[in-house]
């Protein structure tokens, strides 16, 4: 009765549309915008586009199918839905895993998401186009302000906590169902100003233009494992939490797979028509990263025509790419954590942006610690989230239950039988390879120590504490049943 | 523009197609299947949740599964029979389901 009642008061999205927003929200960053488009031209431009594509179909949408069909079935967070599908106490210990990986993730991404918010006001305010104005000066001051960077930090995580809040549909939902159409209208508005600027032809070039000779080094699938893997968010807890709330009649394939991977991939290839010509139209470089983003491109505006409305598409766009996945970052601990204690959703979401906060304070300070905390759940901590879940599939629960269960179920896409060793074989197999290059590309250094104490560390941790809590919880069951 | 490689207008043009038009169709496809399900619902008041390839797998797992009694199974022996019954009681269905496939079907 009581698991009836939980059931029955668990919140649903309240509309596709709303779901396939809070995905393509969810997976949508920065990236996306700053990164993307790069590494798109620095790999071989049409090689690499078609290394990308074929990996996104192999991996990316079975992985994502997976994992919003997980979330389905076990109807809870991350802890719960281990809990379900595992034989041992000690192994819903992985549930702990990305629990911890998702928290530390955004503890460094919310000062990220400030440096968008602190940006996305002054583009209201006029700043990048009043006289006088010095973009470098203006970043190296922001980043050398202990104040504002704790700051905006803090904005953005209030900012998180009142979404949060407001709950699945009257918060996340109605977020994310304007600012993700909001964020691809702007970009489409500043890709026709790019395409129509002069000289905008050489960022095109450089983009999309084809090195074949590319597709024969390992370096350039190995950037593309990394790009489907990362960008798409797979295997973080995300698409489980999301997918969780999704609900029994909704398609999962379609919407949670490939609406999800296309689209999110879309709009990096949207940021590479609208950014890049921009970029060489204005003679910029188009490898310097996030101070393209922040010094680069700031410089331009004030000499392109209605310059003050292009910088506010774009700041206000790159704010909601940021916020939106910092929402549903969040949404995993919030989720799994309502669950597991007695605490109301209302105050786990005071307790996690609270306990986040102060995590990121550090990041937020000192742009060294941010660097080291991207290197080591990156590289290392994603990754064993995404073997945490998809291995909970492949190897405990059986894609095979999971697709004739769940996946086919009011399906808009049949899922056959080949999707079962996608799962269960090459995605960890992939996930696995990505972690060893990386520590072998970086062996003996701080980060890849760290990265292999996160990588051994965290699942040790999680076994063990869950190991002793679900002992404690038996007993406990079995007196209320009594 | 108009100075641009061949090999480059292909990458974009694959570009187009594949990223946008791929996800502006899944877009609009599943919106519509929301509608048509929802339509079903307010007329037939019923849904059928497998296609007929999917109903063949969950048919051959449950029949195939060691232990006929497990949780699981039974479950899936509900969903099986239930999506049984609202092909055999209900005109519209969701899926394309010939009456020929919906007579060779019984419960479990």
């Amino acid at each position: 009765m009581a698991d009836q009642n939980v059931e029955l008061s668990r919140a649903q999205w309240g509309s596709r549309f709303g779901f396939l927003m809070a995905m393509l929200g969810a997976m949508v960053g920065a990236g996306n915008i700053w990164r993307f488009p790069f590494v798109l031209g620095e790999n071989g431009g049409g090689a690499f586009v078609l290394a990308y594509f074929v990996l996104l179909l192999v991996l990316a949408i079975p992985g994502l199918i997976a994992e919003v069909g997980f979330g389905r079935y076990a109807g809870q967070g991350v802890i719960g839905a281990f809990r379900k599908v595992v034989s041992s106490r000690g192994m819903v210990g992985l549930g702990v895993v990305v629990l911890v990986v998702n928290v530390a993730l955004m503890s460094y991404y919310s000062p990220v998401v400030g440096w968008t918010l602190y940006y996305a006001v002054h583009s209201v305010l006029g700043t990048f186009t009043a006289a006088g104005f010095e973009p470098a000066a203006f970043w190296d001051a922001f980043r050398a302000s202990a104040l504002l960077s704790i700051g905006t930090h803090t904005a953005v995580m209030a900012l998180v906590a009142a979404v949060l809040y407001l709950g699945i549909r009257r918060g996340i939902e109605r977020l994310v169902i304007y600012a993700v159409p909001g964020l691809i209208l702007a970009l489409v508005a500043i890709m026709i100003r790019g395409l129509t600027l002069e000289g905008a032809s050489a960022g095109l070039a450089f983009t999309f233009g084809v090195d074949w000779s590319k597709l024969a080094l390992g370096q350039t699938w190995i950037t593309a494992l990394g790009q489907v893997l990362f960008s798409t968010g797979l295997g973080w807890g995300i698409a489980l939490t999301v997918g969780s709330y999704l609900p029994d009649y909704d398609d999962i394939p379609i919407g949670g797979g490939v609406f999800t991977v296309i689209g999110n991939s879309s709009v990096g290839i949207l940021a590479a028509f609208a950014i890049f010509p921009i970029v060489f139209a204005f003679d910029l470089d188009p490898a310097s990263g996030a101070s393209l983003t922040f010094v680069s491109l700031p410089q331009v505006f004030p000499q392109m025509a209605g310059g003050a409305l292009w910088a506010i598409l774009f700041f206000l766009g790159f704010f909601f790419a940021a916020f939106t996945s910092a929402i549903l970052i969040t949404e995993v601990s919030v989720t799994t954590l309502a669950e597991e204690t007695a605490f109301s959703r209302e105050q786990t979401v005071v307790g996690v942006c609270a306990g986040i906060w102060l995590l990121g304070i550090p990041s937020a300070y000192a742009p060294s610690v941010l660097g080291f905390l991207d290197f080591v759940f990156g590289n290392f901590g994603l990754p064993l989230a995404t073997l945490a879940i998809i291995g909970a599939i492949g190897w405990a629960m059986k894609p095979e239950k999971l697709r004739v269960l769940e996946i086919n179920r009011n399906a808009g896409l049949y899922v056959g039988p080949l999707w079962n060793p996608a799962v269960k074989y090459v995605i960890p197999l992939v996930m696995v390879g990505i972690v060893t290059n990386y520590a072998l590309a970086n062996f003996g250094s701080a980060q890849m120590i760290g990265g292999v104490a996160v990588f051994v560390g965290i699942p040790i941790l999680g076994y063990a504490l869950m190991s002793y809590l679900e002992g404690r919880r038996e007993p406990l069951a079995r007196d209320e049943a009594q | 523009m108009l100075g641009l490689s061949l090999d480059v207008w292909a990458t974009m043009l694959f570009c187009v197609l594949a990223f946008f038009g791929v996800a502006i169709w899944a877009l609009v496809y599943t919106l519509r299947q929301e509608e048509k399900k929802l339509a079903l619902f307010e007329t037939a008041g019923d849904l059928d949740t497998y296609s007929p390839r999917a109903l063949r797998d969950l048919r051959r797992w449950i029949e195939a599964h060691p232990n006929p009694h497990a949780p699981d199974v039974e479950e899936a022996r509900s969903l099986y029979n239930d999506c049984v019954e609202t092909l055999k009681t209900t005109d519209r269905h969701f899926y394309r389901w010939s009456e020929a496939e919906i007579e060779r079907l019984d419960t479990l």
